[in-house]
């Protein structure tokens, strides 16, 4: 069986996307073997060559499988349309689907309009953004979930590199270690992040030698939805009023960005990954993965994608926080961050156990595994999307902002919490 | 209260209200100040801090300044060679405080001593020169200004020696008409100039870019370090390229860190700050400056008109001229 994959070969500027889709890469070359798999270039700039095209025709590929984040398949499939004759060659269509799918939703519309009543899969990387998907295509049975693969030979338990950044930065060997990697930006919540672990060490819920590591960027996305914009090193400053003359600074560490090859030590270095984030489209949560194939137990968000990481084979591994959508931000209870902190860390979590069910579950070999029962899956020809993806893209082209109750408003309309609800619940 | 409890108050009280850019309409001194700033673009661009940094065209006069209780100054020279032309003192009830670039601080009248500080940019102990040797990004606008004391063989190949240090190089040189510039001046085309020497010093592989948005679009860069070319700090004291490189772990060579032991220090980012100082005034240039702007100029000098001056320029290149 020939199948192709369609990326761009450039990298993402987002680097999370870049990591999946090498990753999605080395998942297919395991399923389908790499002599058996044409890659195709789908770029940023949305051009495709003829010559790309005619190759797919000629060699017959019988799925056509778009792996990348952006951009959408809209402009491809147009090219396709128009070179191709669907009498003879007619192949399946699978679609990883990424958090910035809303964003994209009018393409998203024209896409669903092209791929009528042809056989299409869309693969999602969590249940919740199943169930968020589900709301803009009708045919609940073509919507499928595979979590985005973390390379396990990158991301595993060693034991060995515990101590030597702890050393670094002057970490008792005692002390608990709570990690966040990531973007830092506004709906990640650095800053409750930081107000929920320093309470924490307040109420003697942990010791005071405790660390919050932070690892990553920060930028100014702010929350556009409700048109809250960040002018270029905001966030950031109000993170650091925040820690700046605290008298818990030096439980705080900020490292700045890690090239991407030293944060399995840092994963080993900790004790707990420790995530707030209410990131509107936090579909999934690639460091998250990471942390449990590295044997760190999970303390998150009920949020979106970080659902999927409690998983059954050892739920007591990741403890979940209740999350609220509220008419502003989703938001959850600093009572309920200490109760998480507190179970937690209270148990005695065997950290290889960790990462032998989380490698189990998320690593290359185990979403092969997921994709072939996919492929293999039988599905209905695809029908059409849903009247919340008409309602919500004509608002799109009327008023731009899809989600505010109006424009001098700063809360959500109802449509948001339509769309948006699966990810609290 | 000293000056730096005064400004550390109202940094540790700032409010959405104090910020500049946080208001809805910003008006400009002049509308010409407006093709400058995109002239200069992104070295004009904005960033955040609760000091205000902007350039003071950016406030419509006096009064509007008044209304934010402090503001970093980004301005180079002339503007604010300008400014205190224009204000030798203080407006009688003017409450707020201005931050001015520590290279300038002699350009203070004394007048100001209640209403002044200096800042300086300094990279902070998370990022050392030794951990950015791999890559050079040499960058920055190539107006007039550049030239004024070396002529662009000078530069490149002063340039090409730093430069040599380094494992791989790149300078981003947007090509963009000399704004400020007189006419004069602009047909001189010293950016052309500039690059021919620069290919004639780093031979002719040398990568260039023009678009400096575009080339950190489209590239990853680590473990760098970064030369700024606009060392003269004509129009923009404190450039946006710098802060944008630093905010991404670049070292700047231009790094300065001699401060005295009584200074406030604000992170701009993980690896960047602003350090805060007093002013001293007791060697102030700025009498000398100022009768001759009496002098030869008369009242309605504007902060072009300064840029073009070649008395003005004489004096930037004996009191603030320094080799790279």
């Amino acid at each position: 069986m020939k199948v192709a994959l369609i990326y761009s070969f450039k990298e993402s500027s987002w680097f999370s996307c870049t990591v999946i889709n090498k990753n999605i890469r080395k998942a297919y070359d395991k399923l389908f073997g790499e002599e058996n798999i044409i890659h195709i270039h789908y770029g940023h700039d949305r051009l495709i060559k003829n010559s790309d095209i005619k190759l797919l025709i000629e060699e017959q590929v019988e799925k056509l499988i778009f792996i990348d984040h952006k951009p959408t398949p809209i402009n491809f499939l147009e090219k396709f349309i128009r070179i191709n004759n669907f009498d003879e060659y007619n192949p399946d269509y699978i679609i990883h689907v990424f958090g910035d799918y809303p964003l994209y939703l009018k393409e998203w519309r024209s896409v669903n309009e092209i791929l009528e009543g042809k056989s299409v899969k869309y693969i999602c990387a969590s249940k919740k953004q199943k169930l968020f998907l589900e709301k803009f295509v009708v045919q609940k049975d073509i919507i499928f979930i595979c979590p985005f693969p973390v390379n396990n030979e990158q991301f595993k338990l060693d034991n060995s590199k515990r101590a030597n950044l702890r050393s670094k930065y002057d970490i008792d060997e005692d002390s608990k270690v709570f990690l966040f990697t990531g973007r830092l930006s506004y709906q990640k919540r650095i800053i409750e992040l930081i107000q929920c672990f320093k309470k924490a060490i307040e109420t003697n819920l942990i010791k005071d030698n405790s660390r919050l590591v932070i690892i990553g960027e920060f930028d100014n996305l702010g929350f556009p939805y409700l048109n809250q914009t960040h002018i270029e090193g905001e966030y950031f400053r109000q993170v650091d009023r925040q820690v700046n003359n605290d008298k818990y600074k030096d439980n705080i560490v900020f490292t700045g960005s890690i090239d991407n090859y030293l944060l399995n030590d840092y994963y080993n270095m900790a004790d707990y990954y420790y995530s707030l984030s209410t990131y509107h489209d936090e579909d999934y949560g690639m460091s998250v993965a990471e942390a449990g194939c590295s044997g760190l137990p999970l303390i998150l968000t009920n949020w979106a994608g970080y659902h999927s990481f409690k998983i059954s084979r050892m739920p007591e591994a990741c403890e979940l926080v209740n999350v609220e959508l509220t008419s502003t931000l989703p938001t959850f209870k600093s009572e309920d961050v200490q109760k998480a902190i507190e179970k937690m860390t209270k148990l005695t979590i065997n950290k290889s156990e960790v990462s032998k069910h989380y490698i189990d579950e998320f690593s290359v070999e185990a979403c092969a595994k997921k994709l072939e029962g996919i492929i293999e899956a039988k599905v209905l020809n695809y029908e059409c999307g849903t009247d919340l993806m008409i309602q919500l893209t004509n608002k799109q082209f009327m008023k731009g902002n899809l989600f505010l109750m109006s424009e001098s408003s700063n809360e959500f309309n109802d449509l948001y919490k339509r769309a948006y609800d699966v990810y609290a619940e | 209260m000293s000056m730096l409890n005064k400004v550390s108050a109202i940094i540790d009280n700032t409010s959405q209200d104090n910020i500049l850019y946080k208001q809805k309409y910003i008006q400009y001194r002049d509308d010409y100040f407006s093709k400058v700033y995109w002239n200069y673009f992104p070295a004009t661009d904005k960033y955040f801090f609760e000091g205000n940094p902007s350039f003071l065209h950016e406030y419509k006069n006096m009064f509007d300044c008044g209304s934010f209780p402090l503001i970093m100054a980004r301005d180079g020279y002339v503007g604010i060679l300008e400014f205190f032309f224009e204000n030798p003192k203080p407006p009688r009830d003017f409450k707020s405080v201005i931050l001015i670039n520590k290279k300038f601080e002699k350009l203070i009248p004394k007048k100001w001593k209640d209403n002044v500080a200096v800042y300086s940019i300094s990279a902070n102990r998370k990022i050392t020169k030794s951990d950015s040797k791999r890559f050079l990004i040499i960058y920055g606008n190539t107006g007039e200004d550049i030239f004024w004391k070396d002529d662009p063989k000078i530069l490149a190949k002063k340039y090409a020696e730093i430069a040599s240090e380094f494992d791989d190089v790149i300078c981003i040189l947007p090509q963009k008409e000399p704004l400020l510039s007189s006419y004069i001046e602009q047909v001189k085309n010293h950016n052309l100039t500039l690059l021919k020497e620069i290919y004639r010093n780093f031979g002719f592989d040398v990568k260039i870019a023009y678009n400096f948005n575009k080339f950190f679009e489209n590239n990853k860069v680590k473990h760098f370090s970064f030369l700024n070319i606009d060392q003269n700090n004509v129009f923009v004291s404190d450039s946006y390229y710098d802060y944008f490189l630093s905010c991404k772990k670049g070292y700047s060579l231009n790094n300065q860190n001699n401060f005295s032991t009584n200074c406030l220090r604000y992170s701009l980012s993980q690896y960047h700050e602003v350090v805060i100082e007093e002013a001293s005034l007791g060697e102030s240039l700025f009498p000398e400056f100022f009768i001759q702007y009496k002098m030869f100029a008369g009242r309605t000098m504007s902060l072009y008109d300064i840029y073009q001056s070649k008395l003005f320029k004489k004096l930037y290149i004996k009191y603030f001229f320094k080799d790279i």
